[in-house]
């Protein structure tokens, strides 16, 4: 009942935003709807979508479970696609470039969240403020790279080489798009659940979140836990930038991302952390951003999505509120 | 006589206050009544906290309110205050009724309240501390009457014979400083009626007796004082009346001079209290029954050697030392040295502050000392919660909410903390869920945790049932040490019994316990033997025979 | 020198607005990582307003009331609904981001952007109202926070939240004071960008000085006087590049110098780090008795 009426509420917002931006709600609502699941294309499309958004908003829901305040899932994901195309068009052997290019990806994500773990532990920089301010030099980072080190050889646009197509993720759906990086991603969901319920170490990051003075005193490290937390859910929206990199786009432009590091936050708080909800969300998410692509036409700009995002949140967050408040 | 009773000994008034005669109650009587509560009754959900209290005030008059842990003093003074709004009863101010809405309305209506947690605002000095409370007659917010406030404060001051450091921070103030600038706060030019909350319970013991004649100083000016403590020889020796709260409900109404400690404990305690829990019978082989309190072969001798306990001290056999502190300084505390054997209780007693938290953190591995050495069974070890788990030696925290439990986590992850690392529980990197859920099950019985079960969050039991969680996990690995830290703090009446039972239950199977409490009956009441701590030097160790002044002395530093 | 010193001053405006309102809110308990979309909003609006009346001050007053809008909604979820500060903040920079998108696309800016008059000087060391504003401010807010029983109340609200409800005042009513007028001193910052530097509005203008307002208050130490200092070193330093890159004087690519003020922001934090210590009760709701 009380979700029935936070989400009407939100859509009541919503629409109320659209009709001031002079569209209708309605076309709005079909215009997404066939974008995202419209046709076998927009069905791929939007699973395509969801890869980076469900792998994002996994590494954010992990830190967000140990306390840390990562929003810095944007600047990660860029770090993961310049190392993916860096690696990737090394001259290795072919078998040997595509796992280097993903495991690059993650090392580049995980150091960039390794850098804000650093100046948190050892200088008391609270997360928030340098996961956001990583996030900005790191946009800078990818357009210097495509017009310095990684520019393309014949040196006319700022955007690098593409991946031999050796290196690239095959697909995984005859005639569309989709490619085996949805797998990945979907198993890696799984097995971030299991990593947080099952193992020792998840129970670690899990106490810690929970209640770091009393984790310390059982005897377990908050330090190596933030640090560990850091690195992993850094490497994941690394990763999230190879498998983009290696999969959809298959070179580095300038700008990258979408902002999927940014929607990974609202994914990861709409699943309430949960990874397995995560696929969930980061669908419904993917479907979202698929669907923009048609809102266009229904006479609102893409960036409608921005808007349904923070709705979707505040709708979250009333929520919460309201149930707390029934307890 | 109940044991208890006993227990608390003869308690003799302070020796710096002799209760003045010439404020007898008969005279206090005279006084005006100031505040009255009729039948105040207060409910929190079906819990009543306090029932029917009927209590006055009369101007002029020191009136304490007495009672145990959680018997309803603190309910009270809320409702006075104006923080808690009474579910039934009225109060009368000056003989017309009237009601608090806030603590600000209570204050305006003449009613000063010093709390036994200072609302300080650390970073600011005394002077704008007292700009933050003043009244707001005296300008509007963007009005600076700093001059006109400090010059009221410095007139009440001087009358009360105080001289502070006005643009001092107040966070970097002594305790007692602190508790005076809370005074004058709540000493605006029309406040009649005083409360205080447990005021000595931060104080150094020679910060105690100048509260004291501050407040007798007050009275003396005709307000009206009321003193919430649960401390008897306070009030015998500060109050002309006290009323006696059990259970929410008044059991006595005396008058000072005619009661002595005995009267009032029995009347704070009642009839249904749990009996100091007995002393179980070792399963020591080679100490039948015997405290300890001179070991042979302490490296390095006690200082007030003569003060350690001789005729109760049994050396256990050929036992070695559970526990040896040598030489330890962390910060505050400063070269102590003790040995703790297998089956005693060895207490610390000493005002809050004194060097205790810095002992408990080096204890329960969370900062290592500065020098010095820890040694446990003859191994010298490290301090570190993980070397204290090797070492088996169990911790009950002093701040259970915070260092004992992870509240949103359940039971079973909670009892899972500190042996996320043992074989037993582990395959490879995963946790052995079957196991721990079996063991938590197990725990849950044996200490008798009252929860809707293993996945109920720690967050939804009740102080007690907490505490017997964090109590279960520094027990259950069968420990050869404990160290327990203000181990019943916060808890009813129920629980403490239960907290001493477990306590006896491990001293009884082996382990060395050392209680680190403020509660000094506690430490009394358990302890084979008690270290007392000033400064955060050890003054000396001593029999929990000792008579109250000369703990007391030794608790204020006097060798 | 001087030009360069007006230059950096009027660049240093946004920011300096910003941090200003933020360091009451902070004081006061609230942490508002939503600084970016209240700018954003500013922007958007002050340029919406001057082009369709032709007021450039009508823009900045429709500016601050937009975006105080915006933080009454944040005041509302953080504050009245005690949601997490940061989760919040963050929501209303997608709102911002969001919102500012779809209406400067939908309601395509008709007429003339009416920039905000030069006082004095001209070109790059024109000064103009909101610089002079923000200036105006500071003694203010000086004042304020350390001259008034209001600035003993900021202040304390946000160390020690239970002494302010005990002097009878609603701590939570007080945050909320300060976060919307964050919010209005967040409007005229992005009316500053929007219609006085950039004469323009650009979606993601204001390229994270929300955030840099965020570093600029730990850096100025949570008070009026080291905000501006600190603002006026990041300012200074933005100049800088600007003008080295005009005069082709260094070969760097022009991507490192744009980012910079955040290199240099994350440097003053890592050398500033454990020294600063932020109000007690920074982004813990309060629960009134």
């Amino acid at each position: 009942m009380k979700l029935v009426a936070c989400v009407v509420g939100g859509l009541l917002l919503l629409a109320a935003v659209i009709l001031a931006a002079k569209a209708s709600p309605v076309a709005v609502a079909l215009a997404l709807f066939r974008g995202a699941f419209g046709s076998k294309d927009s069905v791929a499309n939007t699973l395509i979508q969801t890869t980076p958004l469900l792998l994002t908003g996994l590494g954010v829901g992990l830190a967000f479970k140990g306390k840390l305040f990562n929003i810095g899932a944007e600047g990660q994901f860029l770090l993961g696609a310049v190392f993916a195309i860096w690696a990737g068009t090394q001259r290795l052997p072919a078998p040997l470039l595509l796992p280097l290019a993903l495991l690059s990806g993650a090392l580049g994500g995980a150091l960039w969240a390794g850098l804000a773990a650093a100046l948190k532990l050892w200088r008391g920089v609270q997360e928030v403020l340098s996961t956001l301010l990583l996030n900005f030099v790191a946009i800078q980072l990818v357009a210097w790279m495509v017009r310095g080190p990684l520019q393309e050889a014949v040196k006319q646009y700022p955007q690098s080489d593409k991946l031999a197509i050796s290196s690239r993720l095959a697909f995984l759906w005859p005639g569309t798009q989709l490619h085996q990086g949805f797998l990945i991603a979907l198993v890696l969901a799984v097995l971030i659940w299991a990593y947080l319920a099952k193992t020792a170490s998840g129970f670690a990051l899990r106490a810690v979140g929970a209640g770091a003075e009393a984790a310390e005193a059982a005897g377990i490290s908050v330090a190596k836990t933030t640090w560990g937390t850091f690195l992993l859910s850094g490497a994941l929206s690394g990763l999230a930038g190879a498998i983009q990199i290696c999969g959809v786009t298959y070179f580095l432009a300038d700008p990258y991302s979408k902002g999927y590091g940014y929607t990974a936050i609202a994914v990861a708080l709409l699943a309430n952390l949960s990874p397995l909800w995560t696929i969930l969300t980061a669908l419904f998410f993917g479907a979202l951003t698929a669907g923009a692509t048609e809102v266009q036409s229904a006479g609102v700009s893409s960036v409608v999505i921005q808007v349904l995002q923070a709705v979707t949140l505040l709708t979250v967050l009333a929520y919460g509120w309201l149930r707390e408040r029934g307890k | 006589m109940l044991s208890l009773v006993r227990s608390r000994r003869r308690v003799p008034s302070l020796p710096s206050s002799p209760r003045p005669s010439s404020q007898s109650w008969e005279e206090g009587r005279e006084g005006r009544v100031l505040l009255e509560a009729r039948a105040l009754t207060r409910r929190f959900g079906s819990f009543t906290a306090l029932d029917s209290v009927d209590f006055d005030l009369r101007a002029g008059e020191i009136h304490a309110v007495l009672g145990e842990n959680g018997a309803g003093k603190s309910t009270l003074m809320n409702v006075l205050s104006g923080l808690l709004r009474p579910s039934a009863g009225e109060l009368l101010l000056e003989g017309s009724p009237t009601r608090f809405d806030s603590p600000a309305d209570a204050s305006a209506q003449g009613i000063g309240m010093v709390h036994q947690h200072f609302l300080l605002v650390p970073p600011l000095s005394v002077t704008e501390n007292l700009l933050l409370s003043a009244n707001k007659a005296k300008g509007g917010p963007l009005s600076w009457p700093i001059t006109d406030v400090l010059d009221e404060a410095k007139v009440l001051a001087e009358k009360l014979g105080w001289s502070l450091p006005w643009d001092a921070l107040a966070g970097s103030l002594p305790v007692g400083t602190q508790q005076r600038i809370e005074i004058l706060k709540a000493l605006r030019g029309e406040t009649k009626i005083l409360i205080f909350d447990e005021p000595t319970a931060v104080l150094t013991p020679t910060e105690t007796p100048e509260l004291f004649a501050t407040l007798r100083q007050l009275a003396a000016e005709g307000k009206g004082i009321v003193f919430i403590s649960h401390k008897l020889d306070e009030v015998l020796a500060l109050s002309e009346r006290v009323t006696v709260l059990r259970r929410g409900k008044v059991v006595a109404r005396l008058k000072t001079a005619e009661c002595d400690a005995g009267v009032l404990a029995e009347a704070m305690v009642g009839r249904d209290v749990i009996a100091p829990s007995p002393r179980l019978v070792p399963r020591l082989p080679s100490s039948p029954d015997a405290p300890s309190s001179r070991e042979e072969g302490q490296p390095n001798p006690l200082p007030n050697e003569a003060r350690v306990a001789g005729e109760e001290g049994r050396r256990l056999s050929g036992g070695e030392m559970a526990l040896t502190v040598q030489n330890v300084t962390l910060r505050k505390l400063k070269n102590i040295s003790f040995t703790v054997a297998p089956g005693e209780i060895l207490g610390f007693a000493g005002v809050d502050g004194n060097g205790q938290t810095e002992l408990a953190d080096c204890l329960s591995g969370m900062s290592k000392p500065q020098s010095g050495e820890i040694l446990v069974a003859g191994a010298a070890l490290q301090p570190s919660p993980k070397a204290l788990q090797d070492a088996r030696i169990g911790v009950i925290p002093a701040d259970r909410q915070k260092r004992g439990l992870a509240l949103s986590m359940t039971i079973t992850e909670n009892l899972t903390l500190g042996v996320q690392d043992s074989p037993a529980f582990r395959r490879g990197p995963f946790l052995s869920a079957k196991a721990l859920r079996a063991r938590a099950e197990q725990l849950i019985q044996r200490f008798d945790i009252r929860a809707e079960g293993p996945d109920s969050a720690a967050s939804s039991l009740s102080g007690g049932n907490q505490q017997k969680v964090v109590i279960a996990r520094a027990l259950a690995g069968e420990p050869k040490v404990v160290v327990a830290v203000n181990p019943t703090r916060g808890l009813d009446v129920g629980a403490i019994g239960y907290v001493h039972k477990a306590l006896r239950e491990a001293q009884a199977s082996g382990a060395a316990i050392l209680l680190i409490s403020t509660e000094l009956d506690e430490v009394l009441t358990l302890s084979d033997r008690v270290a007392v701590l000033f400064d955060g030097r050890l003054m000396g160790i001593v029999s929990p025979q000792t008579p109250r002044e000369e703990l007391g002395r030794l608790m204020g530093g006097a060798a | 020198m001087i030009p360069f010193l007006l230059q950096t001053l009027t660049f240093a405006t946004p920011v300096l607005l910003a941090a200003l309102g933020a360091v009451f809110a902070e004081r006061a308990g609230v942490v508002n990582i939503g600084l970016e979309g209240l700018l954003l909003v500013g922007a958007l609006v002050a340029v919406l307003v001057s082009a369709a009346t032709g007021q450039p001050y009508l823009g900045v007053l429709a500016a601050a009331l937009a975006a105080l809008a915006l933080a009454g909604v944040f005041a509302v979820f953080a504050i009245a609904l005690k949601r997490d500060q940061v989760i919040v903040g963050t929501t209303i920079n997608f709102l911002a981001l969001g919102a500012t998108g779809v209406f400067y696309r939908s309601l395509k800016i008709s007429g003339e952007v009416k920039t905000l008059p030069v006082l004095f000087g001209d070109g790059s060391t024109a000064i103009n109202a909101i610089t002079l504003l923000g200036l105006l401010l500071i003694p203010v807010a000086q004042w304020l926070l350390y001259r008034t029983r209001l600035g003993i109340i900021v202040r304390s609200a946000g160390e020690k939240p239970e002494a302010v409800a005990a002097a009878g005042v609603f701590v939570n009513r007080m945050r909320v004071l300060t976060v919307l007028a964050t919010g209005a001193l967040c409007g005229i910052g992005g009316a500053a960008l929007s219609i006085g530097i950039a004469n323009t509005f650009t979606e993601e203008m204001t390229g994270g000085r929300g955030f840099i307002a965020l570093a600029v208050i730990v850096f100025g130490r949570w008070n009026p006087l080291g905000v501006l200092t600190a603002a006026l070193l990041f300012a200074a330093a933005d100049v800088w590049q600007t003008r080295l890159q005009a005069q082709g004087t260094l070969h760097i690519p022009y991507p490192i110098f744009l980012a910079l003020p955040y290199v240099l922001t994350l440097l003053a934090l890592a050398i500033r780090g454990a020294k600063v210590k932020p109000p007690a009760h920074l982004g813990e709701p309060f629960e009134q008795g």
